[in-house]
């Protein structure tokens, strides 16, 4: 009996380990697109951090501290979701500011290996990105990436918490974001 | 008699040839998301080979005698050897589940293995590849050194907050003391009196006596600082600035920041080329590696590297 109560002990701390620890490999996605507009009316868009209008799933997000180092920004996305996001540098200068997510909402709860887990709206963890706006002449670019590990940090990953599921999603979020950006500065 | 000669040349050539290229620095960079090795010949500034290495090589570590190298694979829970002078793998072999950090003994006899999962280090012979002993350590053990004199390995154990001493000839721990928030790479300068410990989370650089572990000073760099090299015969430190794009430099007799180089996204990976004045920096996001001249504090070359180039670890061959 005691023997067993080791295991156990074993076991779960063998899963909290793993659950700390970063096993499986950071991913990342870069975006960019061309806009033809100056850089300036493109920064107009998307340089208040508490206004992400311009990512098409959002429907609403407010700040604390604006644009501030360390503002916390909360988007809630219309499909009722929501994302926390704590901005780590703004750079007026050079157009560009990054920023980290430290809290999402569950999208789904799925049944893997015995175990409920929880599927963020947005299938990551660590997530970190910056966004940034570059001139070329009377015209611009804009760059989205980021860095972040899957949503599932033990081994043996859900189809829904794997790398591909993360690639994927975020993906999806900037192509749709840069060109929506594109067509708002080109208006 | 003629053709004698003519043979003896040819010899001496190909001899000196073969000298030339085997002296000749390389800097091995580990292409984490693109499972290969890069390697720069330092002196083209450009990479002459790229090696495929399977399970997501991450950590590296270059033998004293630049014969071999030795590359921590974590997906495939052990490591990778390279012939260091020819650039072809040798040998893959499991180790354990988290293996990351990597180093060896100035001899090249002792391969050590940090496993940041199970809490120990990995003692494994360099000429059977068999585990010979399994040294339990701190939290999430990290980066590695070992001191010149191939007396001790410190370790940084990342989720303990600290870093520990241990004796080579024991294999024990001697001593542990607590620095920063997740401490993650280290060096040590080359008379082995100081030990430079970068913490990622505390945005800053602990710097202890080697022999002792007492705590010197606590440096403020920028976000997330990674790894640290010296250069310049130990007087300046150079830092990695994870989330800054940036390496910070620190004058080693004020011990403080005096300047910031703009690197590549994400640099991770830093080296010091033998010559003491070029730094090698594996930029994470860009897949590329910021060479940096240490005293006039430019970055003088960009090499292109491959997918997610990290190279944790002391990468240049000497």
């Amino acid at each position: 009996m005691k023997k067993n109560i080791f295991l156990v002990s074993v076991v779960f701390l063998f899963f909290s380990a793993l659950a700390n620890a970063h096993g499986p490999v950071r991913q990342k996605v870069k975006e960019e697109i061309k806009i033809n507009a100056p850089a300036e009316k493109v920064w107009d868009i998307i340089k208040n951090y508490d206004d992400m209008s311009w990512l098409p799933a959002v429907a609403s997000s407010k700040t604390d501290k604006g644009n501030k180092k360390g503002s916390v920004r909360v988007l809630t996305l219309k499909d009722g979701g929501t994302i926390t996001e704590e901005l780590k540098k703004y750079d007026e200068k050079k157009m560009s500011y990054s920023y980290k997510i430290s809290d999402m909402s569950t999208a789904k709860t799925i049944n893997h290996s015995g175990k409920d887990e929880n599927v963020p709206v947005l299938p990551v963890s660590n997530y970190a990105a910056d966004l940034e706006v570059k001139a070329k002449g009377d015209t611009s670019v804009v760059i989205w990436k980021a860095g972040y590990y899957r949503a599932y940090m033990n081994n043996n990953p859900p189809a829904e918490m794997n790398e591909e599921a993360a690639n994927s999603s975020v993906k999806a979020v900037f192509t749709a974001g840069l060109e929506n950006i594109k067509k708002l500065a080109e208006k | 008699m003629i053709i004698k000669g003519m043979i003896n040349a040819t010899g001496i050539l190909l001899f000196s040839l073969t000298f030339c290229v085997a002296a000749e620095p390389y800097a091995f960079i580990t292409n984490q998301l693109g499972d290969s090795v890069s390697v720069i010949d330092t002196a083209q500034a450009k990479v002459i080979s790229t090696i495929p290495v399977s399970g997501k090589p991450a950590g590296v570590t270059v033998s004293q005698d630049g014969q071999r190298v030795y590359i921590s694979t974590p997906e495939a829970k052990g490591i990778a050897v390279l012939d260091a002078v020819n650039h072809k793998l040798l040998a893959q072999f499991p180790v354990s589940s988290g293996a990351l950090g990597i180093t060896v003994d100035k001899t090249g006899h002792l391969i050590f293995v940090a496993d940041w999962f199970n809490n120990s280090v990995a003692v494994i012979a360099a000429d059977t590849f068999k585990v010979i002993n399994t040294l339990p350590v701190g939290k999430s053990p990290s980066g590695m050194v070992v001191s010149s004199d191939n007396k001790w390995l410190f370790v940084a154990n990342r989720l303990d907050n600290s870093v520990s001493q241990i004796d080579m000839e024991t294999m024990r721990i001697r001593n542990t003391t607590k620095v920063g928030e997740h401490p993650f790479g280290l060096t040590l300068d080359t008379k082995d009196e100081r030990l430079y410990v970068a913490n990622v989370e505390s945005d800053d650089v602990t710097v202890l006596d080697a022999q002792h572990l007492k705590r010197l000073q606590t440096i403020k760099v920028k976000t997330l600082p990674y790894a640290v090299t010296l250069a310049l015969n130990d007087s300046r430190l150079f830092v990695t600035n994870q989330d800054d794009s940036s390496v910070s430099v620190i004058d080693t007799q004020a011990m403080q920041e005096i300047a910031v180089i703009e690197v590549g996204d994400k640099p991770e990976g830093i080296s010091t080329h033998p010559n003491d004045r070029w730094v090698y920096v594996a930029n994470w996001f860009d897949n590329n590696v910021s060479v940096i001249d240490a005293k006039t504090l430019q970055v003088i070359d960009t090499i292109e590297a491959g997918e997610g180039s990290r190279a944790f670890g002391q990468f240049i061959s000497r």
